[in-house]
């Protein structure tokens, strides 16, 4: 069963063992043998025909499209997976940049690689998909991927979603689920579950901290409007004891969508945080009976919520030319209306692409279609200010 | 009897390693089972241990049935070849071993520990592990850890086997000495016949599970019952021959047109195939001379080896078509290798078997 | 190939070995705990801060002292159950024995993670037995979900092979006689186990305590999935260092000290061992 889910999931949970930010695959950090390596792989790949390279999600690998575009410029497309951010970060910054031509992030993480040059500028008009964009995910709107100095472009958004959250409506009602303060609240002792990922429970218990302190219009630490992954010592404080409480809550820590899937269809759980993935293989499994259960889904609380988008971006070791053109074409094709349409269905995101013309009315409704200007709302996914005091707030919180 | 095999047999599927055995063993007595490997003498010393049980038939000690039994509750007590000391114990606490286990006073452990060490020359070696002793010294103290418990017997399986020949005649010594200190029974199971004649009181030959002969250890040496004892115990020639007459004084055998003289007829009819078995000491040499003299056959020295005191004649004995042995002590007449000689006995020294029945 | 050529490339090739797969790693493991991290950045910079900070912020040593408690009674449990299996494998296993003892190594052909999520499936909310139990009208058993007791099971069922084989290995090396020879002279099956074959055993009990020990302190799978919120152990949260947090300092030094800590639990236990008690010479049987 699990097996059947994981195919649909998002690659937020793709892996059963390991999220997202999950397990480094050795330390990266020290790898001098890591760099021997990469360089010897590009020796060894620059002596083969002509290779598109990429470092990705593999649930957004479509194998038929990638057929296509390799029998069509007449290259090898050869894509490497991770799972966490981290993990892509420290590829990159151990010379992966010579490594890969393409590479996939989520949230602020690509304004940091653009910052380290580990990637270059993208050129839109290369790439007219990009027409079709939900008009939030336009470079006029969508701020996230332009460097503000230089206007520079870095990225192409293709999934959205939120980190929401999914209830069964038999087991707490609409208005308390519209809250984050349900998620802490002893009534639903034992019915609850979050997340296994440190950011992000971290990040949405600031959400509350600072809605009920009401220090988000106060100045911040880093002079910019608020953002839950730059919060205080103070905050941080609070959200540990918050955390705390919530712990003889939680029945356990969901480390796979399989494992929410079941705490949610069986009614071991009431409520839990996720990415809308499993709202949406409920909703499927409720329509042809083989799960019972109201089960709903709060897309942004009303302390605030976190989103995120997924992005593919060309790295820095890409240089202008026919390589550049060829990353280009490929994220133009990636992002056309049939692929995404493809991509939305299997692995369950939302895209930021416009597919109201291609999708029923019940899909726009499903994949959220018409909501795309809530994601305005939404404070992005994004890397903690200090992962150091953050790692000691998950360490007090899971040693109290 | 203190002792006693009652219809005992022993089967693993298809194979009989005991067959119907029936001993009796009293209060005093060093008894031997002497057989070759493979005759069942180790399974039957196993049966009265109560390591192995019986197919048929009970085991008495003391006038107890212990068939059923566990070895622990049968008060015995055993020296194994490989002597099996507990590597992880010292000699100390390997005799005390089996004192423990009978829950004796620190005081009686320590002064019979103390008194084994003693008589078996342990002292000194107390807190020594068995493998930084030499094998004498292992045999030893696998011997006082079998005495010291005072046992309703002793079980000895081949305990000098594993020991030099010299240490081994010391230890023979030594061993029917404790078994008359402590006035219990040995049983004393062995391949080596030599061992079996110097130790026992009485001999049991085992051959194929069964028991040959029972007997005092000079009968079973002087008038073996059966072929096999006397092909088994005692160093003999032996020939083929068949009976031309006989009387009441004995029979006349033929040997390849040899005629023999044997004065015990054990039997015999004129006609039947015999074997004649002849100790070698009980051949003895002259120097070749005309006159006649029964049981006598004419043979060329082939080789002599030096036994100590005795010397030990090859002789070819070219009527005979055979070899034949005689030892003889060094202090009679001397002869040479290559010497034509007389080997002659007393019409009394052969035993003889119908053929059928020969080993 | 002289008998010298011989002994080099065999003694050699384990050294190189060792070496480069583990005395390397374990020194770059040394050199990264002195140094920090910022924000997924290392900073080359030498302290000690991340020692101090393993030593002394109470999570850490909690997370230890957790570890400790659930690896004792896992390693024990699993020791004792190990003794069973393999003695009754040993005794009555027959002409099966090698058999027997090979099916106990049969959940090694799978991968660890395969054994955990079977586990989780097992053990669950809705799992085999609380999904029975709740079917038949009865209470869930709360303490077999998302708990320390689930993934101390967890723990179990993963390494209880390793002691049944180490032990079974072991016994092998025991000769049964001199049990014959205890028999004889006077202990009874009980007494002839404690005196004999446990003693002369205790160096393959102690190998499969420590084999078993040694992983549950740095286990990371089964708390994970098994242990629930209050379930994270030393190695899960090591794990989380060089993973989600990006901390790979403060991973390291806790790398270091498990390190230290295990290799001083061994030294201890073997200085506690008298090798002569055990009947071991280190030569093989003589």
């Amino acid at each position: 069963m699990t097996d059947k889910l994981e195919k649909s999931g998002h690659p937020q949970g793709v892996s059963a063992t390991i999220d997202r930010r999950g397990v480094l695959k050795g330390m990266g950090a020290i790898g001098a043998a890591s760099v021997a390596a990469s360089t010897f792989r590009i020796n060894y790949a620059r002596a083969q025909t002509r290779k598109l390279r990429a470092l990705m999600w593999e649930p957004y690998l479509l194998p038929e499209v990638v057929k296509e575009f390799e029998a069509k410029h007449n290259v090898e497309f050869a894509p490497t997976f991770f799972d966490g951010n981290s993990e892509a970060y420290n590829k990159l910054r151990v010379g992966g940049t010579k490594d890969f031509d393409l590479v996939q992030a989520d949230g602020f993480w690509p304004r940091l690689y653009f910052q380290e040059g580990l990637i270059r500028g993208v050129d839109y008009s290369k790439m007219p998909s990009t027409e079709n964009f939900f008009p939030i995910f336009k470079p006029d709107r969508f701020d996230i991927l332009v460097d503000k100095a230089s206007g520079t472009k870095f990225g192409v958004p293709f999934c959205w979603g939120s980190y929401g959250i999914t209830y069964n409506a038999d087991g707490i009602s609409p208005e308390k689920a519209s809250s984050i303060e349900c998620l802490f609240d002893p009534e639903f002792a034992g019915r609850l579950s979050a997340n296994a990922r440190f950011e992000e429970n971290i990040a949405l218990a600031g959400v509350l901290v600072t809605y009920r302190l009401g220090t988000r219009d106060k100045p911040r630490p880093d002079g910019k409007p608020f953002n839950p992954y730059v919060l205080t010592d103070e905050e941080l404080a609070e959200v540990e004891k918050l955390l705390i409480e919530q712990k003889k809550l939680l029945l356990t820590r969901y480390q796979d969508n399989g494992t929410l899937f079941q705490l949610l269809a069986s009614g071991a759980i009431v409520a839990a945080p996720e990415f809308a993935q499993v709202y949406r293989q409920l909703l499927a499994k409720v329509a042809e009976g083989e799960v019972t259960g109201d089960i709903r889904h709060t897309l942004i609380p009303k302390e605030g919520g976190l989103g995120w988008v997924d992005t593919f971006l060309v790295s820095s070791g890409v240089a202008d030319g026919d390589q550049f053109d060829l990353a280009q074409d490929f994220i133009n094709t990636m992002i056309s209306l049939d692929n995404m349409k493809v991509i939305g269905d299997r692995t369950g995101c939302s895209t930021t692409i416009d597919l109201r013309s291609v999708s029923t009315p019940e899909q726009q409704k499903f994949f959220l279609m018409d909501r795309t200007e809530e994601l305005a709302d939404m404070f992005m996914f994004d890397q903690p200010s200090s992962p150091e005091k953050w790692e000691r707030v998950w360490s007090n919180m899971q040693a109290a | 009897m203190y002792i006693s095999l009652e219809g005992i047999s022993k089967r693993y599927a298809a194979v009989t390693a005991v067959d119907e055995v029936d001993i009796a063993i009293g209060k005093t007595e060093f008894v031997s089972l002497l057989g070759p490997s493979g005759s069942g003498k180790t399974t039957l010393l196993r049966i009265i241990a109560g390591l192995e049980r019986p197919t048929t038939g009970r085991v008495l000690i003391d006038g107890v049935d212990v068939t059923d039994l566990p070895p622990h509750k049968r008060g015995i007590a055993m020296v194994f070849q490989e002597f099996l000391l507990f590597p992880h114990r010292t000699v100390r606490e390997n005799l005390a071993f089996p004192l423990r286990m009978q829950q004796l006073s620190k005081e009686e452990i320590a002064s019979r520990v103390a008194w084994a060490a003693g008589i078996l020359s342990l002292e000194g070696l107390e807190d020594r592990y068995p493998n930084q002793l030499s094998g004498g010294q292992q045999q030893r103290v696998a011997l006082g850890r079998g005495l010291v418990a005072h046992p309703k017997v002793l079980l000895l399986d081949e305990p000098l086997a594993n020991l030099d020949r010299e240490l081994r005649q010391e230890m023979e010594v030594e061993i029917r000495r404790y078994q008359m200190q402590l006035g219990i029974p040995f049983i004393y199971v062995t391949h080596n016949q030599e061992e079996a004649m110097s130790m026992s009181d009485r001999i049991a030959v085992v051959s194929k599970g069964r028991i040959e002969d029972f007997a005092e250890r000079s009968e079973v040496y002087d008038h073996p019952k059966t072929a096999f004892i006397a092909q088994f115990v005692g160093r003999s020639s032996h020939f083929n021959g068949t009976v031309s007459a006989v009387s009441s004084e004995g029979a006349s055998v033929d040997i390849s047109g040899v005629k023999l003289h044997v004065s015990r007829n054990a039997n015999l009819k004129a006609g039947q195939r015999v074997v004649v078995f002849v100790k070698n000491e009980k051949v003895q040499l002259e120097a070749r001379t005309d006159t006649a003299r029964a049981n006598s056959i004419d043979c060329r020295i082939k080789d002599i080896i030096l036994r100590g005191a005795y010397a030990e004649y090859i002789l070819d004995a070219p009527a005979l078509g055979a070899e034949l042995v005689a030892t003889r002590p060094r202090s009679e007449t001397v002869f040479t290798a290559g010497q034509e000689v007389r080997a002659f006995w007393s019409g009394d020294a052969p035993d003889i078997f119908p053929a059928d029945k020969a080993a | 190939m002289t008998h010298k050529t011989k002994a080099v490339l065999l003694l050699g090739i384990p050294t190189a070995y060792l070496v480069l797969l583990f005395i390397l790693p374990i020194i770059s493991l040394i050199v990264l705990s002195f140094w920090k991290t910022e924000s997924y950045h290392l900073v080359y910079e030498w302290n000690i801060q991340n020692y101090v900070t393993v030593l002394t912020e109470g999570a850490y040593l909690t997370f230890l002292i957790r570890s400790i408690v659930v690896s004792v009674i896992v390693s024990v449990l699993a020791t004792a159950i190990g003794w069973i299996a393999a003695y009754a494998i040993w005794t009555y296993g027959g002409r099966f024995r090698l058999l027997l003892a090979l099916a106990f190594a049969v959940p090694f052909f799978t991968g660890e993670v395969l054994r955990v999520i079977a586990l989780q499936g097992l053990l669950g909310p809705v799992g085999l037995i609380n999904g029975t139990l709740m079917k038949w009208g009865f209470a869930p058993v709360r303490a077999l979900m998302y708990s320390n007791v689930a993934s101390g099971i967890g723990l179990f069922y993963l390494y209880l092979p390793i002691a049944v084989t180490v032990i079974y290995l072991s016994l092998l090396n025991l000769d049964r006689r001199l049990i014959d020879a205890a028999k004889i002279f006077g202990a009874g099956g009980f007494r002839s186990f404690i005196e004999i074959t446990f003693p002369l055993n205790l160096v393959g009990t102690l190998i499969a305590f420590a084999l078993c020990f040694i992983p549950c302190m740095s286990a990371t799978l089964s708390p994970r999935f098994l242990g629930g919120p209050n379930g994270t152990l030393y190695g899960m949260a090591m794990a989380q260092q060089f993973g989600e947090s990006g901390t790979w300092a403060l991973g390291a030094a806790m790398g270091v000290i498990l390190f230290l800590f295990s290799l001083l639990a061994v030294v201890l236990i073997a200085s506690c061992l008298d090798l002569r008690r055990t009947g071991f010479t280190g030569f093989g049987r003589n």
